[in-house]
């Protein structure tokens, strides 16, 4: 399958001193669910922004579908109707009166009929459980209310790639549940996800594929099962194995087991019931 | 952002704006062009019935909107009231040094006229104010071609004004907590250090911001879906 998205040895730096991001290659095929790992200030958000054409890195080169990404105006217009970015901090996204307003600030941008605008942004409200919110002014919701509107904002583009920074961070269980629900029936649409995340538990759930970020360099690229089966990549950017990868492991070598790793807590429990 | 509030929630929000905009433009001419001071007391109270009964709003909620104006209203007609004459004339008199302020029949007359017009404009504004949000507002000016770039500012304007006022909010809280209020000494410095920080947070901000719109495709023209 083709890739969307592949970013070619970029470097990027803030100030002269010291680079966010640190001769960095990867590529990202349609459909793939991917989780960002590493520790706070490895370059995430940064490599995000450069991966959305919004910060020009200071040296690579970034191909969306096959070609070469240009400076001009309509190339980064391609690229971020393709390539939707959920920002970390809800507010700096956030810029209309009221939410259905602010969900269809997307789609207005892509020159859309009101009729199919009004459409995709009901479907968007619909898939974030935000039902009833439609005239609610975004000052006055909370802060898990807030991140839930920015990923509608960016679902109602319908990106083929969606980059969501820290998706989880302020979502109580529920929503979380009710994330990974509509991120895996979009994957099945073919749409790829990329997540940059703290939660290894979620991400061990969502995610096939891992980048570990550390010191603006990606220090891994692989399979998740075999990220946290690295101890040395795992020391090196700090990280921790899932509970449930962990539960697992334990009870294999206690039992002997020849199971298939289990991604959530049902799987785990499905496989003691085994034993 | 107690008229932003108090807007959002009243039933007359979905009233077609536009029709909103134009009857308080009418209603703004007929109030400030009144010879009679019945008119403007007849359109303060019309206007009050119609924002409280109709648009469900508290008369308390609609007294604390409206005391601000009525404080600046009620000064101003009281300088109108007295003037300075030589003699003692009219109604009421008192001796300042060698002169009198005096309040005759005419500057009664006036100083009835110009307070009932003001409050009769004061209501107007006050009235469409509490019963249209302000999205919906900006929204209605672009329908009645308001230049793009003046619709964009108003936008982003209203947005940041709940974007400093929360980040300010949370700055005091925060001090305050830390015990940054304690005594004046340290008031005068949290309070400095305080709006040093707003100023370079809100560049930092803007330029987030800007960031994430361009993020969704923006161009020219902050557009939002408005249903009939
Ligand atoms: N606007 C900026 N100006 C200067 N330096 C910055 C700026 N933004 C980030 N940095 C620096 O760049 C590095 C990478 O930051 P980045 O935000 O990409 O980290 P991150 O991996 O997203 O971290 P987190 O997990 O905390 O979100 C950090 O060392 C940070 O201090
Ligand atoms: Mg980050």
């Amino acid at each position: 399958m083709m890739d969307i998205l592949t970013l070619e040895n970029i470097s990027y730096c803030y100030d002269d001193k010291r680079l966010a991001l640190d001769n960095v290659s990867a590529s990202f095929r349609a459909g793939e669910r991917i989780a960002i790992l590493g520790n706070n200030g490895a370059g995430k958000s940064t490599f995000f922004q450069c991966c959305n054409g919004l910060l020009r890195p200071s040296s690579g080169k970034i191909f969306y579908k096959g070609a070469l990404l240009g400076r001009s105006k309509r190339e980064l217009l391609a690229l971020r109707q393709g390539i939707g970015l959920v920002f970390q901090d809800p507010d700096s996204q956030i810029i209309a009166g009221s939410v259905e307003s602010e969900i269809s600030f997307g789609p207005m941008n892509l020159r859309l009929p009101q009729a199919d605008v009004a459409k995709r942004v009901d479907q968007a409200l619909e898939q974030m459980h935000l039902d009833g919110y439609a005239e609610r002014a975004p000052q006055y919701l909370s802060g898990g209310e807030k991140k839930r509107v920015t990923i509608a904002d960016i679902l109602a583009m319908q990106p083929e790639l969606i980059m969501l920074d820290e998706p989880t961070a302020s979502l109580d269980p529920e929503n979380v549940a009710a994330l990974e629900r509509t991120l895996a029936k979009l994957s099945n649409q073919g749409i790829a996800i990329v997540i940059a995340t703290h939660d290894v538990d979620f991400a061990y759930k969502v995610a096939e594929r891992a980048l570990v970020f550390a010191g603006g360099k990606i220090i891994a690229d692989d399979d998740i099962c075999e990220i946290f089966a690295a101890e040395s990549i795992l020391t090196a950017a700090n990280l921790k194995p899932p509970l449930v990868y962990e539960a697992f492991k334990a009870l294999r070598s206690k039992f002997n087991l020849d199971l298939a790793m289990p991604r959530s807590i049902e799987e785990l429990c499905a496989c003691i019931e085994r034993i | 952002m107690f008229i932003d509030i108090l807007a959002q929630k009243s039933r007359l929000r979905r009233v077609n704006t536009v029709f909103k905009i134009c009857a308080t433009i009418i209603l703004l001419i007929i109030a400030v062009t009144a010879s009679h001071y019945a008119v403007g007391m007849l359109l303060a109270v019309l206007l009050a019935v119609l924002t409280i009964a109709i648009g469900g709003l508290r008369l308390r909620e609609y007294m604390t909107a409206l005391a601000l104006p009525l404080g600046f209203l009620l000064a101003g007609s009281l300088a109108l009231l007295f003037e300075l004459s030589p003699q003692p004339n009219g109604i009421l008199s008192v001796q300042i040094f060698s002169s009198w302020l005096s309040i005759s029949e005419d500057s009664l007359a006036r100083a009835t006229l110009v307070a009932s017009r003001a409050l009769g404009a004061v209501s107007c504004l006050i009235c469409l104010s509490l019963s249209t949000p302000m999205p919906a507002l900006i929204g209605a000016l672009r329908r009645m071609h308001c230049p793009e770039l003046v619709i964009d500012l108003m936008y982003l304007i209203y947005r940041y004004i709940f974007i400093l006022l929360l980040i300010h909010h949370d700055m005091r809280l925060a001090a305050r907590s830390r015990l940054g209020f304690r005594d004046y000494k340290t008031s005068i410095r949290a309070t400095a250090a305080i709006y040093t920080n707003l100023l370079s947070r809100s560049y930092l901000f803007a330029s987030k911001n800007f960031d994430a719109m361009e993020s969704r495709c923006y161009d020219t023209g902050i557009r939002f879906l408005e249903r009939k």
